[in-house]
Formats: C-alpha cells, sequence, structure tokens
C-alpha cells in the first residue's frame, strides 16, 4: 500500500522533477554559484534517483519492462554499432519511439538506461548523469507530444513533418542540456565570448545529431512502432 | 570471437584500488573526493586531486590511455582554461594587451585553476569506473530498487548480443553477392540492420518473459537481490575511518577555499599543514594500488 | 544437493504412489483455431521418471507442457483437469509452481535473463525473496551438482550454446523443483553439447530423484536414458510400448531421389580435393587419391553431371530455381593455402586449409565446435578476409544462410519478406509464389515471419535467399532444431540446387542429414580439412564420428 501512495506522490512530482535541472541551471546562472557544477550534478544525479524510484515503485509488469529495456539496450548497441559513423547516434530517436508507444516514462527509462549502459563500454563520466537525463528528456517529451496526438493522425498515418520537427529539435534539446552543464558549470567567470566559444565548438555536433535523429526517425518510426504494438499486444495475452 | 571480449575492447581494468572491500568502501571514497575536487576552488588543492588522480589512472591504466582518454575534452579544456580569460576583464595585475582588451593575471590563473579542475573531476570519474565495476553498483543498488537494478543487468547481458547479432545481419547482407547489385551503403544496411534486431530482439523477449514468469517472477512482493559482496567487520571499519579522515579533509578544504581569492587580488598560498591530510587523503588509491602491486607481484 | 523427493522440501501429498503428472479428460483449443489442439488427453507420468514426449510440429506438445505451469499456459478454451504431485495445477500460485515445477525451453539464447552466469543462478530465488545466506547456499550447492564454479563470473553471453543451456538447466534447478519440464532442450545444440546436457538431465534424474519430462522431435539421443516414452498425436497422447522404434533413422529423400543416390554412389568423383599446384604426388594412405588427378576430377564431375540429368538437355531449369548465369561445370570454389584469424591476439582459425568444392554439387563440412567451419564459410562469402592464401570463388553469384534465421528477416508478413529484394535481385511476385509452395510455404503468405514454426521460419529464409539465385550456397547449420519435414523439405531444396548446377557447401552436424543429401562430406578440425570423401566411404572410415 505504501508503494502505491509513494508511486502516486512521484508520478505527480515528475514534471516538476524534470523541470527542477534547468531551475537550477537558471538559479546557477543568474546568482553565479561558484561551485556550479557540484551543485547541479547533485541536483541531477538527485533527479534520476527519485525518477527511477517512481519507476520502481509503480511496479512496472513484464510487458513494460520487456520492451523498454529491448529498446534501451538496442539503443546503447546502436550507438555502438553506428560508431564508424560520427555523431550518427539512434539512442534519441529509439527513446522517441518508445516515449511514443510504450509511454513518456518508457520513453524516459529507454532514453537513461540507453546513456548508462553504454558508458559502460564507452567510459563513464560526470557527463553520465547529464547524458541519462538529456536522452530521459527526449523520451519523455517525445512521449508527452505522442500522446497528444502530434506525430500520429487518427487514420493511422504519420504526421512527417511535426515528427521530424521534434527530431531536429531534440538533437538541440540533447544539445542545450549538455553544453549547459559544461558553460554554466566551468566556464568561469561566465562571459558571453567564453560561451559562444564552447557553443561553437558544439553546435555542429548538435546539429548534425538532429538531422541524423530525423534521418533514424523517418526510417523506423511507422514500421517501429507497427511492431512494438503488436508485441505489446501479445504480452498481454 | 572478436565480439566476446567486448568489454576489455573498451577498456575495464580489472584491477583496481579496494577491490577486496564491500563495493561501500570505494563508493563512499569516490563521492568524497569527486564532492572534494569539484569543491575546491583553490590552486593547491586543485594541483592535489590532479597529481592524485593522474597518479592513480598512470598506476592502473598508464599513461597513455589515460592521457588518451582526455582527448575528446581538449576543446572544453582549451576554452576553459584559455579562451575564457582572454574575454573576462577582471583582476588587477595586467599582464598584456590583445587590441583594447587587457589580459589580467588573475582571470588567467582563474582560467588555469578551472581547466585543473575539470580534468580532475573527468579523471576521478574515470578512476569511479574503474573501481566499481556495474555488478558493483548492482550490488549497492541491491535491495533499494531490485528491478531497476534488473533492468541494467539485462540491458548488458543485451548489448553484446546484439551486437553480435548485429554484426551476423550486416555479414548476411555483404554475403549477398549478385551482378549487378550495388553495394550497400552503410546507413541504409545499418538502419536494415537495426530494424532486423529491433524485431529479433522483441520477439525474442516474449519468449525471455516466459522464461521469468517459470522462475517465479512477481512471487514475492518484493524481490531480494544476491550479493557476492558482504559487509564484514573490516569493511564497516574502513568506512568508519574513511569517512573521519573524508571529514577532516573536507574541513581542510573548507578552510583553505573561503580564505583563497582570485579578485581583486591574487592571494598567495602559504605552506599549511592542513594540505598533508588533502594530499594524503587524494594519493590513498594510488597507495593501496601500490601496495597491492607489492604483495602480488 | 540432498535428494529432492523429501516431502519436507516443499509440503504437500506427495507418496511415491502419487503420480508426478496426472491429466484427465483435458482439451485445449488456440482462440480462433477451428479444431482443438488437445482433445480429451489422458496422461500419467509416475515419479522420478525420465519420460520422452515425441510428436511432430504442432502435435501440441509444447501446449501440453505449458499448460502444467499456469503463469506460461496460453489463453483459449481449456477443459480438463491437470495435477502435479496430487495438486491440481489450477491451485497453484507462481511461487508454488516455480518451486514444483522446473521448465526448460529451447533456446539457450533466449531464456537467460542475467549478465553474469552467478546473477542467473540467482536470477529465480532472488524472485522468490530469499535472504541471501540461503541464496548463496543454493547457488553454491547447485554450481558444484554442475561443476560450474570455474565459469561463475563469465558473462552468460560469451558462453557456448550448451553451456548456455546447461546453465538455464542449473538456474531452474536452484529453485528445487521435483519435476522437470524441458521443451526440445537440445534441439539448438550440436552432438557433443547434446550429450552432456542429457547426461546433466540424467544425474538430475537419477541422482536427485527429480521426474523428467522431455518434449522431443529427435528422441534417438535420449534412449539410453529414458526410462519411457509417450506419442502425442491427435490431441491425445499414448505410451510408445516399443521404446527401440523411436532410435529409427528416417529417409530424408523421397523415392523419386534414389535414382539419385545410387548415381551419386558410384560416382566418388563429384567432388574434387585440390591438389598442390606443384606437385603432381598423390598423397599417401588417401585411398581415393587415384582418382583425384584434375583430368579425372573434370570427367568423373562431367559423368555426374550428366547422368544426373539422365541423358535430357545439359542444364534443365527444375521448376522454380533460377540460377543466374555462369554455371559451368568445371567452375569449382576452392581455397588454397587460407589463413585467418580474427585478430592478433587470437589464435589462428584457419590454418592453411586447402579445399575445393565443385559445381553441381552438394558439399557438408561436419566438425565440433570452434573448428572453423562458419569463418570459411565468411570467408567464401567475402565477409572475412584471408590474411594469406587464396580463394577462388568459381560461382558468380552467392549467398549465405546464418546458423539463425531470425537474422534474415525485417518484414511484417512473409510475403514482404520474400519480396524485399524483388527489385535489386530482379525477381516477381510469381516466382515469390512459386518459390513459396516448393519450399512449403504456400498458404502462410500473410503471417508474420515471427509467427511461423521454427522449421517454417528456416524455410522462408532459405525460400529468400533461393529467390535471388546465387550459384554459390552456403548454408551454416541449416537443419538445427528442424523436424522431420522441414528437413525433407530442405533436403529437396538442396538437391534441386545441385541438379540446376549450383554448389551448396553447408557446415552441419547434422550428420544423418550430411549422408543422405551431401556428395561428399568433410571433416574440419583445427582449421584444417582432416578428410573429405562421399558419405558411404567417410561413414565408413570413420569410427567414433557416424550418424
Amino acid at each position: 500500500m505504501t508503494d502505491y501512495r509513494v508511486s502516486r506522490l512521484l508520478a505527480k512530482l515528475e514534471i516538476p522533477l524534470l523541470l527542477a535541472v534547468p531551475a537550477v541551471m537558471a538559479a546557477a546562472l543568474l546568482a553565479g554559484v561558484e561551485q556550479a557544477a557540484l551543485a547541479m550534478l547533485v541536483v541531477v544525479a538527485l533527479v534520476l534517483a527519485l525518477f527511477f524510484a517512481g519507476y520502481e515503485a509503480s511496479r512496472p509488469g513484464l510487458r513494460q519492462i520487456m520492451p523498454t529495456l529491448v529498446l534501451a539496450a538496442l539503443a546503447a548497441a546502436g550507438r555502438i554499432l553506428f560508431g564508424p559513423i560520427p555523431d550518427f547516434k539512434p539512442v534519441s530517436a529509439i527513446a522517441i519511439i518508445a516515449g511514443a508507444t510504450l509511454g513518456r516514462r518508457n520513453g524516459f527509462m529507454v532514453g537513461a538506461l540507453a546513456a548508462l549502459t553504454s558508458n559502460f563500454f564507452f567510459g563513464q563520466g560526470m557527463w553520465t548523469p547529464w547524458q541519462m537525463y538529456a536522452w530521459g528528456l527526449v523520451g519523455y517529451v517525445g512521449g508527452v507530444l505522442a500522446y497528444a496526438g502530434a506525430f500520429d493522425r487518427a487514420d493511422g498515418t504519420v504526421r512527417m513533418p511535426a515528427l521530424l520537427a521534434y527530431g531536429f529539435a531534440s538533437g538541440l534539446l540533447y544539445g542545450v542540456v549538455i553544453n549547459a552543464y559544461d558553460i554554466i558549470g566551468f566556464v568561469q567567470p561566465l562571459t558571453w565570448a567564453g560561451a559562444a566559444a564552447r557553443l561553437a565548438t558544439a553546435v555542429p555536433f548538435d546539429i548534425t545529431h538532429g538531422l541524423a535523429t530525423c534521418v533514424f526517425l523517418a526510417a523506423l518510426y511507422k514500421p517501429w512502432c507497427r511492431r512494438i504494438n503488436r508485441v505489446v499486444v501479445k504480452y498481454g495475452l | 570471437m572478436p565480439v566476446d571480449n567486448i568489454r576489455e575492447e573498451f577498456g575495464n581494468d580489472p584491477v583496481a584500488a579496494f577491490s577486496m572491500s564491500h563495493p561501500a568502501v570505494p563508493a563512499l571514497y569516490m563521492v568524497l573526493t569527486l564532492g572534494l575536487t569539484m569543491f575546491s576552488m583553490q590552486p593547491v588543492l586543485i594541483a592535489l586531486s590532479l597529481a592524485g588522480g593522474l597518479a592513480y589512472g598512470f598506476a592502473t591504466r598508464g599513461a597513455a590511455r589515460t592521457l588518451g582518454a582526455l582527448r575528446w575534452q581538449l576543446p572544453v579544456i582549451l576554452i576553459i582554461a584559455l579562451v575564457n580569460p582572454l574575454f573576462s576583464a577582471s583582476g588587477s595585475t595586467e599582464l598584456f594587451r590583445i587590441g583594447m582588451r587587457a589580459v589580467y593575471l588573475e582571470s588567467m590563473v582563474y582560467g588555469l585553476c578551472m581547466g585543473g579542475l575539470f580534468v580532475a573531476s573527468v579523471l576521478w570519474f574515470e578512476a569511479a569506473a574503474s573501481m566499481l565495476e556495474y555488478d558493483k553498483v548492482l550490488a549497492l543498488l541491491g535491495n533499494a530498487a531490485p528491478v531497476i537494478a534488473l533492468m541494467i543487468s539485462m540491458c548488458m547481458r543485451l548489448i553484446p548480443q546484439f551486437l553480435r547479432r548485429g554484426r551476423t545481419v550486416l555479414a548476411v547482407q555483404d554475403a549477398i553477392d549478385v551482378p549487378g547489385r550495388a553495394p550497400a551503403d552503410p546507413v541504409r544496411s545499418r538502419l536494415r540492420a537495426s530494424s532486423a534486431l529491433m524485431g529479433w530482439g522483441m520477439e525474442d523477449s516474449l519468449e525471455r518473459a516466459d522464461a521469468m514468469r517459470s522462475r517465479g517472477w512477481g512471487a514475492a512482493t518484493r524481490r531480494t537481490t544476491y550479493a557476492r559482496y558482504r559487509l564484514g567487520r573490516s569493511d564497516v571499519a574502513a568506512l568508519v575511518g574513511l569517512a573521519l579522515f573524508g571529514a577532516a579533509a573536507v574541513a581542510v578544504a573548507w578552510t583553505a577555499t573561503t580564505q583563497y581569492s582570485f579578485y581583486p587580488q591574487l592571494s598567495v598560498p602559504a605552506p599549511w599543514p592542513g594540505y598533508v591530510v588533502c594530499a594524503a587523503w587524494m594519493v590513498l588509491p594510488c597507495a593501496l594500488h601500490a601496495i597491492d602491486e607489492k604483495r602480488f607481484g | 544437493m540432498a535428494r529432492l523427493d523429501s516431502c519436507s522440501v516443499t509440503g504437500g501429498a506427495c507418496g511415491s504412489d502419487v503420480p508426478a503428472i496426472e491429466v484427465r479428460g483435458l482439451s485445449f483449443a488456440y482462440p480462433g483455431a477451428e479444431a482443438p489442439v488437445l482433445e480429451g488427453l489422458d496422461w500419467r507420468v509416475s515419479q522420478g521418471a525420465f519420460a520422452l514426449l515425441v510428436g511432430g510440429t504442432g502435435s501440441g506438445k509444447s501446449t501440453l507442457l505449458s499448460l502444467l505451469k499456469p503463469e506460461i499456459a496460453p489463453t483459449g478454451e481449456r477443459a480438463g483437469e491437470l495435477r502435479v504431485l496430487g495438486e491440481s495445477v489450477a491451485d497453484m500460485d507462481v511461487r508454488t509452481s516455480a518451486e514444483r515445477v522446473g521448465y526448460v525451453f529451447q533456446d539457450p539464447e533466449n531464456q537467460i535473463v542475467c549478465e553474469t552466469v552467478w546473477h542467473e543462478m540467482a536470477f529465480g530465488l532472488e524472485n522468490l525473496g530469499l535472504a541471501r545466506d540461503e541464496m548463496r547456499r543454493r547457488v553454491a550447492e547447485t554450481s558444484y551438482f554442475f561443476g560450474l564454479e570455474d565459469w561463475l563470473h563469465r558473462d552468460t553471453d560469451t558462453l557456448s550454446g550448451g553451456r548456455k543451456q546447461l546453465l538455464s538447466l542449473a538456474a531452474v534447478l536452484a529453485l528445487r523443483p521435483r519435476v522437470l519440464l524441458l521443451d526440445e532442450p537440445t534441439s539448438q545444440l550440436d552432438p557433443v553439447a547434446e550429450k552432456s546436457f542429457l547426461h546433466a538431465l540424467f544425474r538430475v534424474n537419477r541422482e536427485l530423484g527429480c521426474t523428467v519430462v522431455v518434449a522431443t522431435h529427435q528422441p534417438r539421443p535420449m534412449l539410453e536414458y529414458a526410462t519411457c516414452a509417450y506419442r502425442i498425436e491427435d490431441g491425445r497422447v499414448r505410451e510408445v510400448a516399443d521404446m527401440a522404434s523411436l532410435g529409427r533413422r528416417e529417409s530424408l529423400l523421397s523415392d523419386d531421389m534414389l535414382g539419385w543416390g545410387a548415381i551419386r554412389c558410384a560416382n566418388k568423383g563429384v567432388f574434387s580435393r585440390r591438389e598442390d599446384n606443384l606437385g603432381s604426388l598423390e598423397p599417401p594412405g588417401d585411398v581415393s587419391s587415384a582418382k583425384k588427378s584434375s583430368e579425372l576430377d573434370k570427367s568423373s564431375e562431367f559423368v555426374a553431371q550428366t547422368s544426373l540429368e539422365n541423358g535430357s538437355e545439359a542444364f534443365p531449369r527444375t521448376d522454380g530455381s533460377r540460377i543466374l548465369q555462369k554455371m559451368h561445370a568445371g567452375s569449382a570454389t576452392t581455397l588454397a593455402g587460407s589463413w585467418f584469424r580474427y585478430d592478433r591476439a587470437g589464435g589462428w582459425v584457419l590454418r592453411g586449409l586447402d579445399a575445393s568444392f565443385s559445381a553441381g554439387a552438394v558439399h557438408a563440412v561436419a566438425g565440433g565446435n570452434g573448428c572453423g567451419k562458419s569463418t570459411m564459410l565468411s570467408v567464401l562469402a567475402k565477409t572475412a578476409k584471408l590474411q594469406r592464401g587464396r580463394m577462388v570463388r568459381g560461382a558468380a553469384s552467392a549467398a549465405l544462410l546464418p546458423q539463425n534465421p531470425k537474422a534474415l528477416l525485417v518484414a511484417e508478413t512473409v510475403r514482404d519478406e520474400l519480396m524485399e529484394w524483388s527489385s535489386t535481385c530482379g525477381y516477381d511476385e510469381n516466382l515469390a509464389r512459386e518459390r513459396a509452395v516448393q519450399l512449403g510455404l504456400d498458404g502462410l503468405e500473410t503471417r508474420h515471419p515471427y509467427d511461423l514454426s521454427g522449421g517454417q521460419r528456416q524455410l522462408l529464409a532459405l525460400a529468400k535467399l533461393l529467390l535471388i539465385g546465387p550459384e554459390l550456397l552456403l548454408l551454416d547449420e541449416p537443419t538445427k532444431g528442424l523436424d522431420l519435414e522441414s528437413r525433407r523439405i530442405i533436403a529437396r531444396a538442396l538437391r534441386d540446387h545441385a541438379k540446376a548446377g549450383g554448389t551448396v557447401i553447408m557446415a552441419t552436424h547434422d550428420l544423418d542429414f550430411a549422408e543422405q543429401v551431401a556428395d561428399d562430406v568433410a571433416m574440419m578440425f583445427d582449421g584444417e580439412i582432416a578428410c573429405m570423401e562421399p558419405p558411404a566411404d567417410f561413414f565408413a572410415d570413420n569410427v567414433f564420428y557416424r550418424a
């Protein structure tokens, strides 16, 4: 019973939690906290921990767990498999597809788990929690948009422009999170020129990432959604 | 087969400090060290942390791999250490001018310290990864989040399987050799491969779910977690010792950092016995590693 | 480990006179199916038995077994009564079922859940919420029983198929079940791994007193362990009185192909072993070497080819088969002095391998795990490049059928699957349909490939590859885990392919299949071809390695 209450509470806190990270970033930016990197790291770790606790407390069934972790492992493997093509990563696209088919929470879990597990191969670092948060957020927002009907029409066709627009935006969203932590945490004292220099090194990658996500979504969204739904239905039997 | 040791390929060194302790011990050490490193904006402390991180990296992974891992961070480090101070016109000791802009010693030193802090935290995160392999992370997550722990474990089981299968799918695709058929383009063939993998993995997960159910999945209201680690008396002693030691180091770092200022004028750190505590803390894993090496080497 | 037949372990009514499994009047129909799979089925297995449950694909073996585990039982119309150790299955909750009835699935890849061996062993115990000390004890005990302590810390993914399956058995046994159900547990294993798995299972049965029921369509290797056998047919179970009859080998090629078989025996020269370029000296001790000079080779090949066609025109296209141009009888695919390794750290997988595979014939390559069979196929498929030596492919086109046909499946219906390469490889829907019929896939066009049986999936993958018309067809374990019917269809398809002038090279553990279908059998060992002979000679000379 307590589990159920905790789960309800954490489910309500989900959106405020996810917003806490940008809020702390903004606060650090405005107040000019000296130990911004440490403070933000603590907050993002806490947010991830609470999100995971909420997932755990919701006692997810196999029909949620299994597709989620297959997609997470697939995203992680894809990150390695597409390694030869620089910055061509399927993680965002897979997280969005997971959000659209399995719901926003599982979308978040796919992004976060993919970042965490693939970094056991690429190398863990202080970027891990940020990547987990950023990819999780991409999946979460993807789920919210899909359930609001932004991607699919009632007749089953896909609103490609909206989907691709979000796909591209997700590359930037991911970039904003990762760059913001770099800049606010370590570019100190913060000057416009310094921030611009840092951004200049990162933006081309983020744009490639956004475009790659578009390519993945255009090619995979529809067939993958169909297949995932097919399997989810089978889990229900 | 090359895929079998994929994790070794990506470089996880089994030799690490605290390898004989319960994972809580290295975890406590790492949390404190990372906190100390990222909190202490003070040249001496940063130098100590950087030295400790580098020494541990060199000792366990060798110089080439330790420095090689930093190369991706290079642009950030450059901006933090050099570019930004050029544009932040604070300080009092003017070094030189570029056009109309004055470059001050204070902001230069500040930039270098920030860069050093960044590198030190990257190094310590790497150290943490080598001390806390994921089965230790799982043991720590333990009974607190059994479902998440299991999901991580299952992901780690699936990733090498998917990589192996992905290579098979690509190989089968490449093996199709028909005159006049254009060779597959790498993006397209990998997209096809990931679709094949997705279908394969998803459908297989149905059978795996049955295998889980038939072994009692969901039988208990709360899963327990098997852990290979037992929290023994020596681990508790180590935890208490580390906590006391860590408290001392934090106190030293706090004092040193709050007393230090970069602006308007750089304060010059004086020799102080307190630094010995911090130095000892930072060199601890390296020392433990050296003792281990001596014992077994 | 203590014997598990003491009542104290699980409690409940379990005197030894209570049957382990008792089924009365069971009927079961899948939703939407016209006819029930099981109808009025009665079945009784006594405690301590090692029972076989045989029957073809779709006879309901798996359905029957899974109905004894309520948590994995399929949905559908059901009537009748099932009891395990005297307790009604309907009353069992997940915990009781896990503790009393163990279930081992077919595919070693898919039933392993965790990343390391020790974690896999503990998985079921974690589910039951056991205390850590109790888990340690059970994992330790089970590891010793199966002798797995040496690989306790290995990643499960790096284990061989045989070890994976042994681990699955151990992980189930850690729960201390008293009845063990296994669904085709060895169908994905090679013969050696199969033996050691069965031996472990035998020890579980005899030493622990655990009742064992194995569903299988290849009961032959299990006969020496089994105490009783049941056949499931037309929805009912009958006891097999004459167990020795289950050991009979079935013929794979139908009567109209037998004529060909006779010719094959007469013409030993259909295959050719590549001779050293310089010396024409025959290797000493090679009995059939006299027939192997390149001159004779060609002529005997020619004889084989023409006699195969019974004097009809040179290369008539048998219905539906379609092979791209350049089908000269002499265009053999050869490997000369081939050396290959995957990386510098690893050892050589191919060590100076020489071989020649003539066109218009089916070549089987046998050998243990890790002998380099699959690697040789990769080299022939040009997905792996020799570090030294030369590979000449005497074929204009090629395709490789991987061990698991799922590596070829991307579409959502059988029809789309068959049509995937129609535009790039130039074939149309009629041909696809014809192929589907030829490989026994008719009527399945609208089905999802993953809803097919394992055998049908393998046939689909083969059909898909045959449609692109590869002159050189490479197959890795084409009959793994297949039932008799699918093996017959594949045998026929491979013979047809060779008859039309194609080259078929298959790596296989299925010696029975090799003997009946191949023109020659090569034994690969330690990165080389140890011998290569027509099946009759091959199996006559082998003392240990036989079908």
